[in-house]
This record gives structure tokens, sequence and C-alpha cells, in this order.
């Protein structure tokens, strides 16, 4: 199959999860494709799967069955050290948490993907996708001198800096107050506009309503 | 920004942790950074010690060889006495250059808490001991008597000329002689005419012992050999004693050298410990590391490079501390052992501080490997779970 239309194009997904001598579906035959610029929200309750989702699609896990692209590259059957590449060039995460190094600067944070990457020459342009993401110039400030909505500004910078093709978010605007999450929400807004592909996963329906498209997970499948 | 500056503000953030676990090593690398210095700097001492003395053999009445060596570096009273025939038959060696007779006894005034120790000697052990540098001149007569540079200072002696009695004897000698300051033994003898040390310790024609310099060093085995025929006679060569006298410390030093290592396992198990603990503690972290892109060597570097930066600024520590202390452990070490030669017996050495250095690596480099390769075998998907 080829696949030039999509950022990712997934079919039959399934996760299973051993729990005990019980296998636990996590995900049980969702068909998924996301285009370059536009964003898709996936709701539903907890433990519905979305997590699951993302990490699939994101290449932090590897699928029980299913067939997955990530662009043209089929990575269904790669093992782990040649995801680690795909995820390196396609994917940036963002996380409800922030997972913020608390020792490090705003900058040394959106920093670290290039040094795993062995890409430090790149390095001014972290300055370019703090101004993009409205941090400005606070470089230099630790995450905890910041305020939530500014430390998920540093995630999503550090999500950037990579020049990823697809941003997965899971539950970005959880911890958020309602100002911050809609300054969020515009920014992967703008940054579809850029052409990247947005999968936002959250139980808030409002936001996840104004996304181009809607999936609603139920037990690890996809409902209408 | 490179990986260990990371490293660095990683161990930083439990500061207590991190700083009890580097005091725990450096204290180690205190200990062994002191020991091998001393090693190093007694085995100089000795040496010098030794070659110092002018001759390469001495024959002393049977004793045990830990008396032999103590009265050829520290001086005493020797209980057992040779007379001149024993003396006749070593001029006979026809390899022997010099043989010096000397009588050596002590006086002690329990009271002042001192002990005087007498050297009677002739014009051939003068001759051995050509490098010193008398203030005066040698004995004029039998009332003479040169004094060492210590034993001067005791005196409050400064001028040749000066009388000086010794009230146990009844017996006044005129001090021809200072002794600058050797770094020996020497510096706290009296030196006065055998033939006087002989009367006033009541052992005319007696002599404690015999030095010996031999023509040329590689005939000391033959005469070694033609000396061990005479009776009740014990032949001492000086590289002999030297050998004992470290056989001595060398045993002191494997024990020390083993509660050392015992120490250093403790501490890098502390560190192993220290690391572990970070590394759980930072679980989500590195998931999210990984899901960065970071790959398990990239996670394992960053965890090894952290142990390993820890091992290094304890080492340094810990040497910098023994640098610094070494004028202390000098002294304590002069008090502790009964033969310390009389100049440094602590050396600073740079193999010494590689040889720490590298020990401290290796400590580092061992520890963190289970650490990082726990970090490094982390699921990204289970690190990061929420719930
Ligand atoms: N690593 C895992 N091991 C076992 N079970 C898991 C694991 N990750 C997720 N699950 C299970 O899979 C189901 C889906 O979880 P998840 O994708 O996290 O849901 P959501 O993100 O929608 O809350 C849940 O029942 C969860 O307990
Ligand atoms: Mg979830």
């Amino acid at each position: 199959m080829e696949n030039n239309k999509h950022a990712i194009y997934g079919e039959g997904l399934t996760r299973i999860f051993q729990r005990g001598s019980e296998k636990l579906y996590a995900l049980r035959g969702v068909d998924f494709q996301i285009s370059p610029g536009e964003i898709v929200s996936i709701v539903g309750r907890s433990g519905c799967g979305k997590t699951t989702l993302l990490n699939m699609v994101g290449c932090l896990d590897t699928l029980s069955e299913g067939t997955l692209y990530i662009g043209n590259t089929e990575v269904s059957r790669l093992k782990e050290k040649d995801l680690i590449k795909v995820r390196r060039e396609n994917i940036g995460f963002v996380f409800q948490l922030f997972y913020l190094i608390p020792t490090l600067t705003a900058y040394e944070n959106a920093l670290l993907p290039l040094l795993f990457a062995r890409r430090l020459d790149k390095k001014e342009k972290v300055k370019e996708i703090f101004q993009k993401v409205g941090l400005g110039e606070r470089l230099n400030m630790l995450p905890s001198e910041l305020d939530g909505g500014d430390m998920q500004r540093i995630a999503i910078a550090r999500a950037l800096v990579n020049e990823p093709k697809i941003i997965l978010a899971d539950e970005p605007t959880g911890r958020l107050e309602s100002k911050s999450k809609e300054k969020i929400f515009g920014l992967f807004k703008k940054l579809a506009e850029d052409g990247l592909a947005i999968i936002i996963a959250t139980h808030d329906l409002g936001l996840a309503s104004r996304a181009d498209r809607m999936i609603r997970l139920k037990d690890g499948m996809v409902v209408n | 920004m490179k990986f260990i500056l990371f490293a660095l503000k990683n161990l930083l953030r439990n500061k207590i942790r991190t700083l009890l676990t580097v005091l725990s090593i450096a204290v180690s690398v205190t200990v062994l950074f002191s020991l091998l210095s001393f090693t190093k700097g007694y085995e100089k001492g000795m040496t010098s010690e030794l070659g110092k003395m002018g001759y390469q053999i001495m024959i002393v009445p049977r004793g045990c060889p830990y008396e032999a060596a103590s009265l050829a570096l520290s001086g005493g009273k020797i209980p057992n006495y040779f007379d001149y025939s024993v003396l006749e038959e070593v001029k006979k060696i026809p390899e022997v250059e010099i043989a010096a007779p000397f009588f050596m006894s002590a006086i002690i005034r329990p009271d002042e808490d001192r002990t005087d120790i007498y050297f009677g000697m002739d014009e051939n052990m003068f001759q051995m001991k050509k490098y010193w540098n008398i203030k005066g001149s040698y004995f004029k007569d039998e009332n003479s008597l040169i004094m060492g540079g210590d034993a001067a200072y005791i005196e409050q002696t400064d001028e040749p000329g000066q009388k000086f009695y010794v009230r146990e004897k009844d017996r006044e000698f005129v001090v021809t002689g200072i002794l600058e300051r050797t770094g020996t033994k020497d510096d706290g003898f009296f030196f006065i005419p055998l033939k006087a040390a002989q009367e006033m310790f009541g052992q005319k024609d007696r002599v404690t012992g015999i030095a010996i310099r031999v023509k040329d060093p590689t005939l000391i085995p033959t005469v070694v050999e033609q000396l061990e025929k005479l009776p009740d006679s014990q032949v001492i060569t000086m590289s002999q004693l030297m050998g004992t006298m470290m056989n001595l410390v060398a045993q002191a030093k494997t024990l020390i050298l083993s509660i050392i290592i015992i120490a250093i396992i403790i501490s890098a198990l502390g560190a192993l410990n220290t690391v572990l603990m970070s590394v759980f503690e930072r679980t989500k972290e590195i998931g999210v590391m990984r899901a960065m892109g970071a790959g398990r060597e990239h996670v394992f570097q960053l965890v090894w490079v952290e142990t390993l930066v820890m091992a290094l600024i304890s080492g340094i520590l810990g040497i910098g501390i023994a640098l610094i202390g070494m004028g202390l452990v000098e002294k304590i070490i002069k008090k502790l052992l009964p033969l310390a030669p009389q100049g440094s017996v602590v050396s600073f050495d740079p193999n010494t501080l590689l040889i720490c250095l590298g020990f401290v690596i290796l400590v580092g480099l061992v520890a963190g490997i289970y650490p990082a390769y726990r970090a490094s075998k982390l699921k990204p998907i289970e690190a990061i779970r929420t719930e």
C-alpha cells in the first residue's frame, strides 16, 4: 500500500495488555487516519483507550495487531531502534502534566530533543519557536517560575524543535484554567495552519468539538 | 548544553543526598591517597637514610633481626659485645675497604623523659661520614665530643668549646664540633671517641658493632659470605635492613589497604543506591525523554555520566583534603612509627594522584552500570502512565 495523502494511516489497530491471565483489549481494531494540517480530537471516558491510541500512533509502543503508516513508512513491524528514529523525525508529544525537567531552564528543556537527535547545530531555531508559541524572551526561566499555560508552551516548544509532522497531545489542557486553555488551543490551530497534523485526546467536549474532526472511543473501539 | 552539564544539574537536585554520597567516597579516597603517599615517602626516606650511612654492611652480636635493625636506625643500648679479635678477622677480608668499630650505648633519664645515645667511634667511622658538615672540628683528644644537630639544639649548645658534663658517669667532655643537621638519626647522637665510650660504660676493648664499607657494591655478597663464618655475629646488609623495614610497613599497608578497599566498596554501593533512587524518582522524566527521541543508549549514558561525575568530584575532593592534610598525616605517622626515618615520610607523587583518580573513575563506572541499565530498560509507556 502507498500512503501519500495521510500523515498517519492506521487500520485495525489493536493493543492487548496481559492482566494476569486475562487479556485486556485497550484498543480493538481501530481505524484511524489524519492528514497534514488537520486537527483531530479523541474523546471518551477515562480508560477507553485514548492514551493507548496516541502511544500507538506515536510509536512509543508496538501494536498487537493491525497496520500502521507514519507518512510513507510502515511502522507496524519495525524494531524498537527504528521506531525511535521514526519518532524523532515525525512526532512531537505534549502531556497533561507537561513533564518538564525542573532543573533545566525553559530554553534547555526545549533543547533536549536536539541533544538526543545530535542536532545541536539547530539550536538557534529554539528562539524562533519560543516566539511562535508565545513565550517570547522567557528563555532562562525555570519551569517552577512560570504558570501552567507557559509550562505547556515550553512543552509544545520542546515538541516542535525536531520539526515533526505530527503533534500528539494527551489531555494538554487538563490542568489549565480556561483562559490558558483557549490560548493553547489557539496555538494548536496555528500549528495546523502550518501543516502539522494534530491529535488531541481530551475530556473536554467543548474543546474537542472545535477540532476538524472528533473521534469517540469506548472500550477500545470507535463509536459513532 | 552538554550531557555532562545536564548530569551535573541532576545531581544538584537532591543536594544533601549527593553531598553525603560524595563525602563518603571522598573520605575513602583521602585515606587511600594518604596511605599511598606515605608508602612512597617512607621508601624514599629509608633509601636516603640508608644511603647516607656510608657503609653497606654491619655486623653485630647475635640477636633478632628486628633488634639489629632498630639498632642501626634508631640507636640504643646493645647488651652484647664483640672484642677486638672479631675486628681483626674482618680486616683480613680483602674486599673490605674500611671496617669501623663502634660502641653505642644509652643513658636514660626517666625523670627528664630523655634517652641520650652515646656513639663511640674512631677515624674509620669518620671516613664513612664524609658527608658530615661539622661546625668546629673532629675529636682532638679523649675528652672531645661532637653533638648531632638536634642534640645540640636541646643542649642549647651553638658554639664549639663549651663543656658537657655527664653526671651519671661523672665525666666531662669538651664540645669540639656541632653537626649540621643531616636528616638522619645522627642528628640526635652524642659522638665521642671509641676509647672514651668503652671506658665510660666499663667495657674496655669491646665494641657493639662493626660497620663495613666494601670496595665495590657488587662485592657485598662475597663479603657477607665470609662474615657469616664469624662466630656469634650477625650480618646485616643495609638493603636487607631496608627490606625488613619495608616488610613491616608493607604488612601494615596491606591491612590498611584492605580496610580502605572495603570502605570504598561500601561507598560505591552508596553511590549506586543514590543514583538508583534518583532514577526511580525520575521515571516519568526518563519516559518523556524517550518519547522525545532519546534512545536507550542516551538514557544509559546520562545516568552513567551522572555517577561518573559524582565519583570524579568525590575523588578530586578526597585528594584535595589529603593534600591539605599531608602535614598532619606526617606528624601522626611519625608518632606511631617506631623507626621513622628523620626526613619526610609522606611524599607527593603524581603517580599516586593518577592511581587514585583512576580508581575513583573505576568506582564511578562500576557503580553506575546497574542504575544506568535499569534506567535504560524503562519502557516509555509504562514510565509515563499516570494511573
Ligand atoms: N501499560 C499498561 N498495562 C496494562 N494495562 C494498561 C496499560 N496501559 C493502559 N492499560 C489499560 O488499557 C486501558 C486503556 O487505557 P488508556 O489508554 O490509558 O485510557 P485513557 O487514556 O482513555 O484513559 C485501561 O483499561 C488501562 O488500564
Ligand atoms: Mg489517558
